[in-house]
């Protein structure tokens, strides 16, 4: 299969939405000529032209704004914010409007809207341009929140994201950008709300995701040396949570580990911990879940302090021979 | 106001206890002089009464955990009190003793911080399975960290096979468990050494016949050949005074007073109740004193302080057809009588062999503490009064 990075399977899977629905068009800083703060949208102005591909004013409060009045009245943009960091400008935008438009008009209107986000820390860009943010997001009613691992997921879970009829969050973790993988040829979709599997094993679930979906599959090389059979599992839509999947997993395997780059109170791990603990995998749980998460601190800008703030493979190995006691 | 509930010192060598049973969980009421718990002494188990009323505010101590005499092990106070924090580092020396000596850091580990503890340490799965397989989680030994029970163990104890299909299993817990663990520190580490011999005993059978019926008259009870060997071997002692003895380890404690410990079996186990200074008793007064402790053994009323302290032990199987036996010494002591069961036997007297009632005596010392002949010498002289019983009266 040919190989692509996630920044051109991005950049596929926006060519083939325009080109096969007249409706989508993009939104954002520097998107046209520039192609992106990541060359994701490198080439499209030029084969779409500016009515599809529009640059905007440095205010996120008007991407947002505007995707969602856009979508309202019949397209389906697909905005785009430099960092997900600048959400905090556009939440009114999102949490106020776009995520209670279709409830509060009785599914009368609807907001077929996407956001693309790049997020997540490691590249030595401080504390205002460094956070994952994920679980604001899935906490507001209303909202799907995407976060795909690999190219192929990140090409497949967007396409589908345009194509859905609510707003749709696509973070997307700023390493994977240049970091290749397979991508099958032609159509390509993933669906919303279907995890992944991504290494099967029989010891212990690992949940992970965006850039540590990499790390976890190191992670379970290393302990497979110790005969150690890790499942990993990467969610890739975090909510709606396929959590019949995590569920099932941890029901052959009888133990938990959670990871993600966000801070670990009130994280995205908590609540697949809660989700277990409520279903009937709780019979099945034979030691404590473990979370590995970002430490409680904004971001460091120093590379060294931001190194100790990462999850990385050696604590995904360490929660897991924790959970294997 | 929470009144603490301590590790007793139930005699003057416990330096530590083990908490074997909570009988009463957080939050049960608790009456005055109810139990409360039961604890585990490197001689015995009891139970331990609570000194006030209230509720069971908080255990400090968990079930299978050994402390020093004086840690707090619990609080008793009114509903919806707060238990008070310990401190780990002041529990041990909550209650002060000064007469105790400092603990022993094999036997004493720090108590837990404080707060309650639940009853069983165990994961989801292991639960569900205990659940399912009918197996009481208490009865699992947790390998899991903290000693957690985890679905593995369950299935350890469901795996093993049944080979005569029922079974039951006894816990070897509470007196069984301080026999197991005394009696093999006994065997592994000491040099035991066997002597035998066998004392005439026609003369002591006339003698106890002649008694039976004047004792009886006066006690009610019943008198053979016990009081007569106990005697004989008191008085041997004051003699052969390092058959007297403790091992210490790093000296041969010798004793002035003779209190010999009498082995008596218990369906929970054999207890060893201590008859103290046996060599100044007349054999009327053995014989009343042994059966008082054997009523007390066999009703379970004997107190601690009537358990130890003994300096050498005399163990009977003369009920049964039992003739010489290797008993194991009992520890600190350094040598133990066994006793078989006195039948006439063919043997020589003045050239003709004749019916003569022999007594089995087996004779275990403690090679590191007693040589071999002082110990012959000892058991010489318990067949020589055994066989002139009138040394006994006088």
């Amino acid at each position: 299969m040919r190989e692509l990075t996630t920044s051109q399977a991005i950049n596929e899977a926006l060519a083939e939405e325009l080109e096969r629905d007249p409706r989508v068009f993009l939104i954002g800083e520097d998107i046209g000529l520039h192609g992106g703060a990541f060359a994701v949208t490198k080439g499209l102005f030029q084969r779409f032209g500016p009515k599809r591909i529009r640059n905007t004013p440095i205010s996120e409060a008007v991407i947002v704004g505007a995707a969602v009045g856009a979508a309202l009245v019949g397209t389906r943009p697909v905005a785009e914010l430099m960092y997900l960091d600048f959400v905090t400008l556009a939440m009114d935008q999102i949490v106020n409007q776009g995520a209670k438009v279709k409830y509060m008009f009785g599914g009368k209107a609807r907001v077929p809207a996407v956001v693309r986000m790049p997020f997540g820390a490691g590249r030595a860009n401080a504390a205002q341009h460094s956070q994952s943010l994920e679980a604001w997001l899935c906490h507001v009613p209303g909202l799907k929140v995407v976060m795909p691992s690999t190219p192929a997921d990140a090409k497949g879970l967007l396409k589908s994201a345009i194509r859905d009829d609510n707003l749709v969050l696509v973070l997307e973790n700023k390493h994977l950008y240049f970091q290749k993988g397979p991508v099958p040829d032609g159509e390509h979709l993933v669906p919303l709300g279907a995890a992944d599997v991504k290494r099967p094993g029989k010891d212990a679930t690992v949940v992970a995701t965006g850039r540590l979906l990499s790390a976890a599959l190191s992670a379970a090389e290393t302990l497979s040396k110790d005969g150690i059979d890790v499942e990993v599992l990467d969610p890739r839509t975090l909510y709606p949570l396929d959590a019949q999947a995590i569920i099932a997993s941890v029901k052959k395997t009888g133990r938990l580990v959670t990871v993600h780059e966000a801070v670990k109170r009130f994280g995205f791990g908590a609540e697949v911990a809660a989700i277990v603990a409520e279903s009937e995998a709780f019979d099945y749980l034979d030691a404590p879940i473990q979370r590995v998460a970002g430490a409680e601190v904004p971001v460091p800008f120093s590379k060294s302090l931001e190194d100790l703030f990462l999850p990385d493979e050696a604590k995904i190995v360490a929660a897991c021979r924790r959970t294997l006691a | 106001m929470a009144f603490e509930i301590a590790m007793p010192q139930l005699g003057l060598t416990m330096e530590a206890g083990t908490v074997l049973h909570w009988l009463k969980r957080v939050g049960d009421t608790v009456r005055k002089e109810e139990p409360l718990l039961e604890i585990e002494t490197d001689k015995t188990a009891v139970e331990v009464t609570s000194d006030t009323e209230g509720v069971l505010l908080a255990i400090v101590v968990p079930e299978g955990k050994a402390v020093p005499v004086g840690t707090v092990l619990g609080w008793i106070g009114q509903a919806g009190e707060a238990a008070p924090r310990v401190p780990a580092a002041a529990a041990g020396v909550a209650t002060p003793r000064p007469s105790a000596p400092p603990p022993v850091s094999a036997a004493a580990e720090p108590a837990a911080p404080s707060g309650p503890t639940g009853p069983v340490r165990a994961t989801p799965a292991a639960r569900a399975r205990a659940r399912a397989a009918g197996v009481s989680l208490a009865a699992v030994r947790g390998t899991g960290p903290e000693g957690r029970v985890q679905a593995r163990d369950v299935e350890g104890v469901r795996a093993r096979p049944s080979p005569a299909g029922a079974y039951r299993d006894l816990p070897v817990a509470g007196a069984r468990k301080v026999i197991a663990e005394r009696l093999s520190q006994s065997f592994h580490g000491s040099v035991p050494v066997l002597l035998t011999a066998e004392a005439v005993v026609d003369r002591a059978h006339d003698l106890v016949g002649q008694m039976e019926s004047d004792f009886r008259a006066k006690t009610g009870g019943k008198i053979g050949y016990l009081p007569l060997i106990v005697k004989a071997a008191a008085l041997a002692l004051r003699a052969h005074s390092r058959l007297n003895a403790h091992w210490m380890g790093h000296a041969i404690r010798l004793f002035e007073e003779i209190d010999i410990g009498i082995a008596v079996s218990l369906d929970g186990g054999l207890v060893v109740p201590v008859l103290r200074r046996a060599d100044r008793l007349s054999l009327a007064e053995i014989a009343t004193g042994v059966a008082t402790l054997a009523d007390k053994a066999r009703t379970g009323t004997l107190t601690p302080a009537e358990m130890e302290g003994g300096t050498f032990t005399v163990s009977n199987l003369g009920g049964h057809h039992i003739g010489f036996f290797m008993p194991v010494i009992n520890p600190p002591q350094v040598a133990i009588l066994g006793v078989g069961r006195a039948a006439p036997r063919p043997m020589f007297r003045d050239g003709q062999v004749q019916a003569l009632r022999a007594l089995p005596l087996s004779l275990v010392f403690d090679h590191r503490a007693v040589d071999g002949e002082p110990a012959a010498a000892f058991l010489d002289a318990v067949k020589a009064a055994l066989e002139a019983p009138y040394r006994l009266l006088l």
